[in-house]
C-alpha cells in the first residue's frame, strides 16, 4: 500500500466518502421501489407505507447530500496536505495532475455540487406542499445525480490509488506559469481584456437577477464563473500572492494567504450556485426566488469586492500595481 | 422607467461584452506557442494550425517540415521549419531537453543531430533543408545545416538558389 493511501487525510476522506456511498447506495436501492409502486391518488396502506419509506430516504438523502457539500473543501484540503508527500508538488495544482483522473475528478465534484444544490430546492419545494408534487420530479432527478455519483466514487479510488510518490510531478508555476509566449488565457484574451469581462460581467448578472430577466442571467452567470476563473488564476491571484509570476488557483488556500482561497472559491461557487437556482426556480418551477436572488447577489458582490480589494490594497501598500 | 433603464443597460453590457470578446479574438493573443507539461519529453503530436511556430510566428499548417525543441521542464516549443529552430536558438537559450524533427522519409520523430538534411525541399518557409533519416547523395548533417542556415546560404539566397537547382 502507498504512502498515499496511509495518510490521515484520505483515510479519514475515502472512509467518509465509503460510508456515504453506502446510504446512497441504499436510498438508490429504495427510490427505484418508490418510482415503481408510487400513486399517491391511492388510499392504499401500501401507498402509506411508500410515503413513511419517501420520507426517511429523502431525509438520507438530504443528510448525505449536505455532507458531500461540505467534504468537497476537505477534499481540496486533503490533496493540498498530499503535496507533502508527492515529489516536485508544492500545493494541490501539482498533485490534481498526478495521475489522469484528478482533473475530472475535481470537475465532478463541482457539477455535482450545482446538481446537490438544485436537487435540494426541488426536495425543499416537495416537501413544503402537501401532495409531494415533485415525488417522481426529484426521484428521478435523484437517479440521474446518483449516476453522477458513483462515477464520482470511482474516480475517488482511481485517483486516489493511483498518485505516484516516487514519480515528480509539475508545481503550479510550470502548469500555469507563462514562458516563451504561451498565453494560457482562454478566447485569445489579454489580461486588460479580461478584467473588462470580468467587470461587464458581473454587472451583467447584477442587472438580469435585478430585472427578472432569469433567462439570460443563467448564460451570464454561467460565463461570468469562467472568466471570474480566469481572473482569479491570471490576474487577482498574483496580488494575493503580491508576486507577479505566481499564477496559481491552489496555493490561495494555504496557511501562507490565511486559507482565503476557500472563502473566494467559496463565494464564487455558492453565488453562481444561486444564481443558476434562482432563474431554475423561477422559471421552471414558478417558484418566487427572491431570497435564492438576493444571496446571489451577496455572495458575488462580496467576491468582486474581495478580489478587488486584494488589488486595491497591494496598490495602497506599494504605489505600484504589479 | 427604471425598468426601461435597467433593460437598455442590460443591452449595452451584452453588446460591450461581445465586442470584447471579438476584439480579444482577432487578436495576437490568442496565439499558442508552447505546450507545457511535457514531463515525458516525448514529442508532441499537434493538429494542423493548433500552434505557432516560436521563431516566424505563422501557424503550423505543413507538419510533416515541423520541429520540436522540449526543455527540462516540460515546455515545448513548435517549429515549422527546421531553419526557424536554428534561427530561433541564435537568440534564445533554453534549458534543452532535445530538439526532434520530422522525418520525410520514414515520418518519425527523430534527434534533429541524427537527421540529414536535404536542401532543395519546399519547406514553409522556403529555406530548403527538409530531415531525412536515411542518408542520400548531396544531404548534409545538421552541424553543416545549421552553419549554412546561420549564413544565410540557403534558398532565399538567389545565388545559392541557382546554384543548387541547377544541380538537379
Amino acid at each position: 500500500m502507498n504512502e498515499i493511501l496511509l495518510s490521515n487525510e484520505v483515510i479519514v476522506y475515502l472512509l467518509a466518502e465509503t460510508v456515504l456511498y453506502l446510504l446512497l447506495f441504499i436510498a438508490f436501492l429504495v427510490t427505484l421501489g418508490l418510482l415503481k409502486r408510487w400513486n399517491f391518488d391511492a388510499f392504499t396502506s401500501e401507498q402509506f407505507q411508500l410515503e413513511n419509506r419517501s420520507y426517511l430516504v429523502m431525509t438520507i438523502i438530504l443528510f448525505v447530500m449536505l455532507l458531500k457539500i461540505l467534504l468537497l473543501p476537505y477534499f481540496v484540503y486533503t490533496i493540498d496536505r498530499l503535496s507533502d508527500l508527492v515529489p516536485g508538488a508544492m500545493c494541490a495544482a501539482g498533485v490534481i495532475k498526478a495521475n489522469a483522473y484528478g482533473n475530472p475528478l475535481l470537475s465532478l465534484k463541482i457539477v455535482i455540487l450545482f446538481l446537490s444544490g438544485l436537487w435540494l430546492s426541488i426536495n425543499r419545494l416537495d416537501l413544503g406542499a402537501k401532495n409531494y408534487p415533485y415525488m417522481k420530479l426529484k426521484s428521478w432527478f435523484f437517479i440521474v445525480v446518483f449516476l453522477f455519483l458513483s462515477a464520482e466514487f470511482i474516480l475517488d479510488i482511481l485517483y486516489f490509488t493511483h498518485i505516484e510518490t516516487t514519480n515528480p510531478v509539475s508545481c503550479c508555476s510550470v502548469i500555469f506559469g507563462q514562458t516563451g509566449g504561451a498565453n494560457g488565457l482562454p478566447l485569445g484574451l489579454d489580461i486588460p481584456k479580461l478584467l473588462i469581462l470580468f467587470y461587464l460581467l458581473f454587472a451583467l448578472v447584477v442587472l438580469t437577477l435585478l430585472s427578472d430577466l432569469l433567462l439570460l442571467s443563467l448564460p451570464a452567470t454561467l460565463f461570468f464563473a469562467v472568466i471570474a476563473y480566469y481572473a482569479v488564476v491570471y490576474f487577482f491571484g498574483t496580488y494575493i500572492y503580491e508576486l507577479p509570476t505566481h499564477q496559481c488557483p491552489f496555493c490561495m488556500l494555504q496557511d501562507h494567504y490565511y486559507y482565503v482561497g476557500y472563502l473566494l472559491w467559496g463565494l464564487l461557487l455558492f453565488g453562481v450556485f444561486f444564481a443558476i437556482d434562482a432563474a431554475v426556480m423561477q422559471k421552471i418551477f414558478k417558484q418566487p426566488a427572491e431570497t435564492l436572488k438576493r444571496n446571489a447577489l451577496l455572495l458575488l458582490s462580496l467576491f468582486v469586492l474581495l478580489c478587488s480589494a486584494y488589488v486595491a490594497g497591494y496598490y495602497f501598500k506599494n504605489g505600484v500595481l504589479l | 422607467m427604471k425598468k426601461i433603464l435597467i433593460n437598455i443597460l442590460t443591452f449595452a453590457i451584452v453588446v460591450a461584452v461581445i465586442v470584447v470578446l471579438f476584439l480579444s479574438l482577432g487578436s495576437e493573443e490568442g496565439a499558442r506557442y508552447v505546450f507545457k507539461g511535457n514531463t515525458e519529453h516525448k514529442a508532441v503530436d499537434i493538429k494542423p494550425k493548433e500552434y505557432q511556430c516560436s521563431e516566424c510566428n505563422m501557424d503550423i499548417e505543413k507538419l510533416t517540415y515541423m520541429a520540436e525543441l522540449i526543455t527540462k521542464e516540460g515546455d515545448t516549443y513548435f517549429f515549422d521549419d527546421i531553419g526557424c529552430l536554428v534561427l530561433w536558438l541564435k537568440n534564445h537559450t533554453p534549458d534543452t531537453h532535445s530538439m526532434l524533427t520530422q522525418t520525410l522519409d520514414t515520418h518519425r520523430w527523430i534527434d534533429v543531430k541524427k537527421a540529414w538534411y536535404s536542401r532543395t525541399a519546399p519547406t514553409p518557409m522556403g529555406y530548403g533543408f527538409a530531415a531525412f533519416e536515411k542518408k542520400k547523395e548531396g544531404f548534409i548533417p545538421y552541424e553543416e545545416m545549421k552553419l549554412l542556415m546561420l549564413q544565410g546560404k540557403n534558398l532565399h539566397d538567389p545565388f545559392i538558389k541557382k546554384k543548387l537547382l541547377q544541380k538537379q
